[in-house]
């Protein structure tokens, strides 16, 4: 008898993700006592063989971070050659990436830097991955969100679509109505019907307060006629439906929107590494 | 010869030039015309019209003494019809007999089985490569319902001319319960699917004599494998297989009532039948029967009981075996280990329906599960929302691999914190694989996995149309089809093209989508008890 | 989730909306990649463009340090002449112009540098180049002669100042004082107190130790300044001395010296009679003066006796006993010795003495090249062999009664001095005993007293009594000087620095950069 009964889910292994950061805030430790034990035995600086070699492990780093990219960008040629899961390089690229940063701090022994060149790579690896910490709490925080707080699930390239798509619906149950409820609809609802928005209370509520906002639909179904009511209760439905429609489009926009602040700047880092390490090893 | 001929010709070096490359092949015959057909006995009975139709999907070949034809455990599209030479079959193996998979599901291994479970599922107790504990318990009730040949383990059999094989397979998409392997120099009629669909619907002669050889190969097999009868006498269950009706349920029929007389036992060949019953002002789903399960137990042990204590209705397409309750209690009162049997598979439907009504979300679960066929899906693409992004990298990493053409929507609907995304299931018992006209959709080969071969195609639509869930999308090739098509209805009309998931068979590596996730989330899923374990976990 | 059978089929959701007919194509992300990428591009270009057509002002890890500031406009002064890096050779256009002639910043003279190890000349395979320990490109304010202890460590193993570092030379080996005086200097300050009415004692120090311009040590020791004030005044005179006969020991007179026409005797002609009384064979002289030319001329003589060839040693005034860092002074002082006698006999129309001159002179010339050269090897043995052996023909008796005569003639000099074989010790004015360190007293002075270090002679509680000290407790020959747990106490980790760069130079003494100075007027010239 193959039917599923209830069980506890097996929790016996510790989550990913907490392993990572463990794995994380490991060598994070280990880095700093290696460094300290360094600042015993010797000055670190950008140019001395203790800082090279943390700028080395630094650049490797990030290597490895961005290759992550690549494999993101060649699937086909990635799975083929068995390049390792996906769910694997993502940690590793955030791994690497954090501790590219204090690899960096470590290269130049805690001192700010001097040229434009150093000034740039320092303030990008900066931004790089505040961006990307940033870019891994949304990611680990609006799915939830998502998931928690709206009952259906929308494709964002379907959105204006969708949204066409309860509007005309909506629009027909207006047109099928009374007066009192057309002219409602037409005053009152007919806006939120219209394009996708973006609002950044979703952020805080992925319901968008919706509920409250439909409070004097509610005091207008009380006193309707009882198919009249079946048909404002339909526009409700579909009010709410729209609502997490944009609930949807505000917050998979922010997980897409992110990108931008990480990638770009990410390839200017590497650029500049480019040319760092070129007048390093050139000169 | 006319245009049309020309292209039938070309058609059907297209459908069977692969065969060529095929060891123990000497020749595969050019397409024979209708007048050459009629010749053969399998085809005296139809006009020399349709004959002409199904011609490309027809050829004679030619096979050297011991060339193997297919193995046990592949999915195959073909029928066979012996002309003349001898062609031996035989089941391998002991326990490992089945359809053995040697292509890799690769499916995401969601929570671990209980090792309890796992060992105790291995009923056979002989070492198996399987994946998944889960799989293993599928495969033993696979076996039982395509079981072409009554054959004890390991002896063979030999078919002469006049012979049908394979058919069976061909027509139920099962895999093939034997091996075949020609015993000495043969020449055999080989049918493609289409053509054999055609032929059975047009002739009832044909349909006659292949139920005929249903049942006299591959009842008494079924029904000596189904625990029940395990019991009983070789002897008894030969003369069972005459008094038994076989049972066909298109989808979503009823086949008893609740509060209707019951009487009689009814054993699941395939397909998934669920129970219901009423609850309050509306139904709940209580269970379900999948393939070598039986209905009606609990109605004729249990005194008091007359009426069928829930609806039973197919899901989709399902097969059953009727046994009348009067042949019932002359076997319980010949094999009295019988009633034991029966009296626990009472006891425990009772047990499991007390359960279902009085534990409400389970119930839910049953339904959602069997209203959206995850009973029925061998790897089902299943996304945590809990952790997805909505990055699409599965789609563009099922886009890559399939030359820039994702082969599924990322769109579907939510269970709790699962998307069930329009991609395809790999049924078990897979719906769109009927009434496809050209057998472009085919199982490919070995496994559950359904392909789409998208060059035999015709745009019928008749598979989009067929899967329930929304899997197989037709997408516009933007080419048009040449005036010389067959059939002649497409000439100069857009070709369209079916396509679908086809779990990254021919690349060597396992899904794409599953593998290209950087956030882990989605899964093909088995099974309900992997569902349960992914709707269990923590976010 | 809503019941859903075949009716429903092609929706989704909640709401049943319709499900999609087609494939959904992944938006793309090029917009973005391609925002990167040019944006990579861009600031890859500008800096590309920078550094091979507008100087690299914007690709250097940073502005070069003030010193070098000027060769910032273009990286060419310091990177390609040369290949990549920048060589030795770059350095020494500016650094060694003017010092080549002694290298001072080259490996080789950190071996010589106070260690005379002239086995090192060769170059070792530790030499690193300029600018790995005096790393450029790391800001205006940066200070690239701060050379971090790990350069310093790469070869000498000494974990730090508090740390494995070895205790001060003449701490260690209880070095005595080579001063070549005998000086108590609790009874100096209490005197120097008493007449000058100082209330604290550590004043009296700056009586005599008088500080060098930059603050840092102390200028040499000066008869004139330090001592005349007090020593030898009108009343100090000689014992009454046997005047040199034919056949008798004594002292040569004035006229006898002028007779003789002993090289280097002109002063005679100068002297003033009065200072020497004559009573029968004996003679007086008073009041003397410091470096008296008479006593010195007498000696010397008397000690022509003892060694019958001083040879170079005859040209000294004092001992030979230089310190070992100080051997130029030896050959300075024969070479300025000479040039007077050279100048006295300029004047003489003797064909000898003229040919002896230029004998003379040739001498003189190899002895300047000498000095000149930065590699050649300095001793003291040829000023050393020539008092190694007295003269075997004096009989006991004989040198004893020349000794005692010299004995008697240095009566007022032995005061202070000291005298052995007819030569006063040389005095060691300067008060440098670090060798391979510097120690700024200036930068020390503001917040220790001198006391406070220069404990070993209590010359307070010294000074602050009637009587004098006994001169195992206080001479000159104790090194009143701290060992290096007195520098601990404040040099810590903690407090003040301690790196090594505090007290090392790699380089030879700065001084040495008045050199560049004398190149270049003699460029100039």
């Amino acid at each position: 008898m193959p039917m599923p009964t209830p069980k506890s889910p097996s929790l016996s292994t510790l989550p990913r993700i907490n392993r990572w950061l463990l794995a994380l805030v490991a060598a994070t430790v280990l880095c700093l006592a290696v460094f300290a034990a360094n600042n015993l035995l010797g000055d670190v600086r950008s140019g001395n063989a203790w800082g090279l070699s943390y700028g080395a492990a630094a650049a490797i780093l990030v290597l490895i971070s961005a290759a992550y990219g690549v494999r993101r960008r060649t699937m086909r040629l990635a799975t083929r050659l068995g390049a390792g899961s996906a769910r694997v390089w993502l940690p590793v690229h955030t791994l690497t990436g954090a501790l590219f940063l204090l690899l960096v701090l470590m290269h130049s022994g805690f001192r700010l830097p001097e040229g434009w060149v150093t000034w740039g790579l320092w303030l990008l690896s900066f931004w790089t991955v505040a961006s990307g910490l940033l870019g891994l709490a949304l990611q680990r925080w609006i799915p939830r969100r998502l998931t928690s707080a709206l009952t259906m699930e929308v494709h964002y390239d379907r959105i204006a679509e969708l949204v066409e798509e309860t509007r005309s619906r909506a629009e027909a149950v207006a047109g099928d109505c009374g007066e009192t409820v057309r002219g409602f609809y037409e005053r009152r609802l007919a806006r939120g019907f219209g394009q996708p928005r973006w609002r950044w209370r979703f952020f805080l509520d992925a319901g968008g307060g919706v509920q409250n906002r439909l409070r004097e639909l509610d005091f207008l179904a009380r006193r309707l006629a009882p198919e009249e009511r079946g048909r404002l209760e339909e526009l409700r439905r579909l009010r709410v439906s729209k609502s997490e429609i944009d609930a949807h489009y505000t917050l998979q926009r922010a997980l897409r929107l992110w990108l931008y602040l990480h990638l770009p700047a990410s390839m200017v880092l590497l650029a500049l590494l480019a040319v760092h390490l070129f007048t390093v090893f050139y000169y | 010869m006319d245009k049309t001929g020309i292209k039938q010709s070309e058609l059907h070096r297209d459908r069977w030039s692969s065969l060529d490359t095929q060891g123990g092949i000497v020749e595969v015959s050019e397409r024979l015309g209708a007048a050459e057909l009629e010749k053969i006995e399998l085809f005296a009975d139809y006009d020399r019209k349709f004959l002409d139709k199904i011609s490309h999907d027809v050829s004679v070949a030619t096979w050297e003494a011991g060339a193997v034809l297919f193995e046990q455990g592949t999915y195959i599209d073909l029928a066979f019809f012996v002309l003349s030479g001898e062609v031996e079959v035989w089941i391998e193996g002991g326990g490992e007999g089945g359809a053995r998979p040697i292509f890799d599901l690769d499916r995401t291994q969601v929570a671990p089985v209980a090792p309890a479970e796992r060992t105790g599922r291995d009923a056979l107790g002989s070492t198996r490569l399987m994946k998944s504990a889960t799989r293993v318990s599928d495969r033993e009730i696979t076996m039982l319902a395509t079981m072409d040949f009554d054959l004890p383990r390991e002896a063979g059999a030999r078919l002469g001319p006049g012979e049908i094989f394979g058919e069976i397979g061909a027509l139920s998409g099962w895999p093939q319960s034997v091996t075949a392997r020609t015993a000495s120099p043969c020449r055999l009629v080989q049918i493609r699917l289409p053509a054999l669909r055609l032929m059975k619907r047009k002739s009832k002669a044909l349909k006659e004599r292949l139920d005929g050889l249903y049942r006299q190969r591959s009842l008494a097999a079924q029904l000596k494998n189904t625990p029940l009868f395990q019991a009983c006498t070789d002897m008894f269950v030969e003369a069972l297989k005459e008094s038994v009706e076989l049972v066909s349920l298109e989808p979503s029929e009823v086949l008893v009532r609740e509060g209707e007389t019951a009487g009689d036992l009814y054993v699941v060949r395939s397909g998934f039948v669920k129970l219901i019953q009423a609850f309050e002002q509306g139904e709940i789903s209580v269970s379900y029967l999948s393939k070598g399960m039986t209905l009606g137990e609990v109605e004729l042990m249990i005194d008091g009981i007359d009426g069928w204590q829930a609806t039973a209705e197919s899901v989709e397409y399902a097969e059953l075996v009727r046994i009348p309750g009067e042949t019932v209690r002359q076997m319980l009162e010949s094999n009295p280990g019988l009633s034991e049997i029966l009296w626990s598979s009472a006891t425990e439907r009772i047990r499991e329906i007390g359960a279902a009504r009085r534990h409400i979300p389970h119930s839910e679960f049953v339904q959602v599960a069997l209203d959206n066929g995850l009973v029925q899906g061998s790897s089902i693409l299943a996304i945590d929302l809990n952790r997805c992004t909505r990055c699409d990298d599965c789609v563009k990493a099922c886009a890559d691999t399939h030359g820039g053409r994702p082969r599924f929507v990322r769109e579907g609907n939510r269970y709790q914190n699962l998307l069930i995304a329009k991609s395809c299931y790999h049924c078990r018992d897979p719906v769109c694989l009927v009434g496809c006209p050209t057998g472009a959709i085919h199982r490919a080969g070995v496994g559950e996995v359904v392909t789409i071969d998208e060059e035999i195609c015709i745009g019928c639509s008749t598979c989009y149309r067929n899967c329930p869930y929304d899997a197989i999308v037709m997408w516009d090739t933007h080419e048009v089809w040449p005036a010389d098509m067959v059939p002649q209805g497409l000439r100069g009309r857009e070709r369209q093209a079916a396509s679908k998931c086809d779990l990254c068979a021919d690349t060597g590596h396992g899904p794409a989508c599953v593998d290209n996730c950087p956030q882990g989330c989605p899964y093909r899923v088995a099974s309900l008890e992997e569902f349960q374990a992914l709707l269990d976990r923590r976010p | 989730m809503k019941k859903k059978g075949q009716g429903q089929k092609g929706t989704f959701g909640e709401l049943e909306l319709p499900v999609s007919r087609r494939y959904l194509f992944p938006a793309s992300r090029r917009p973005m990649l391609l925002l990167g990428a040019l944006l990579g591009g861009a600031v890859l270009a500008f800096l590309l463009v920078d550094l091979f057509a507008a100087g690299g002002r914007f690709v250097s890890n940073g502005p070069l340090s003030s010193n070098h500031a000027a060769f910032g406009s273009d990286c060419g002064n310091c990177h390609f002449a040369a290949g990549r890096t920048v060589s030795n050779d770059k350095c020494s256009v500016c650094h060694e112009k003017f010092g080549d002639r002694l290298g001072v910043f080259t490996f080789a003279a950190h071996y010589l540098y106070r260690s005379d190890d002239f086995r090192r000349v060769v170059p070792s395979d530790r030499e690193r180049p300029c600018f790995a320990c005096h790393t450029e490109h790391e800001g205006r304010a940066a200070q690239i002669t701060r050379v971090p202890d790990g350069e310093c460590l790469r070869c000498h193993d000494f974990g730090s100042f508090n740390d494995r570092h070895p205790e001060f030379d003449f701490v260690a080996e209880a070095l005595p004082d080579d001063a070549g005086l005998r000086f108590p200097h609790a009874h100096h300050v209490r005197e120097v107190g008493k007449r000058e009415g100082l209330e604290d004692v550590e004043r009296a120090c700056l009586y005599c130790h008088n500080a060098e311009p930059d603050g840092k040590g102390f200028a040499p020791l000066d008869f004139d300044r330090h001592c005349d004030a007090c020593h030898l005044g009108a009343t100090v005179a000689t014992p009454a001395l046997p005047i040199r006969q034919d056949d008798r020991l004594g002292v040569e007179t004035v006229a006898a010296i002028l007779d003789r026409g002993a090289p280097g005797s002109r002063w005679a002609l100068f002297s003033n009679p009065r200072e020497f009384r004559i009573r029968g064979d004996s003679l007086v002289k008073g009041p003397l003066h410091h470096r008296d030319p008479w006593i010195e001329e007498n000696l010397r003589t008397l000690r022509r006796r003892l060694f019958t060839d001083a040879g170079l040693a005859d040209l000294l005034a004092a001992s030979p006993d230089a310190p070992a860092d100080d051997l130029r002074r030896l050959y300075e002082e024969a070479v300025a010795t000479l040039e007077a006698q050279v100048l006295e006999l300029r004047g003489s129309p003797d064909a000898d003495v003229q040919a002896e001159l230029e004998r003379i002179e040739s001498a003189l010339e190899g002895l300047r090249r000498r000095l000149d050269d930065p590699y050649a090897a300095l001793d003291e043995t040829r000023f050393m062999l020539a008092l190694d052996q007295r003269n075997p023909e004096l009989t006991d008796e004989e040198a004893a009664a020349i000794d005692s005569l010299a004995a008697d003639l240095t009566a007022p000099c032995r005061q202070c001095h000291l005298v052995a074989d007819a030569t006063i010790a040389r005095v060691q004015t300067g008060q440098r005993v670090l060798r391979r360190a510097e120690f700024d007293h200036r930068a020390h002075i503001l917040q220790r007293r001198c006391l406070d270090c220069h404990r070993r002679i209590p010359i307070a509680e010294g000074a602050a009594t009637a009587e004098k000290l006994a001169p195992e407790v206080d001479s000159a020959a104790i090194q009143n000087l701290p060992g290096i747990e007195t520098c601990r106490e404040c040099h810590t980790p903690a407090l003040a620095s301690q790196t090594c760069v505090t007290c090392h130079y790699f380089h030879p003494n700065k001084s040495h950069r008045s050199e560049l100075l004398l190149y270049l007027d003699r460029g100039a010239g």
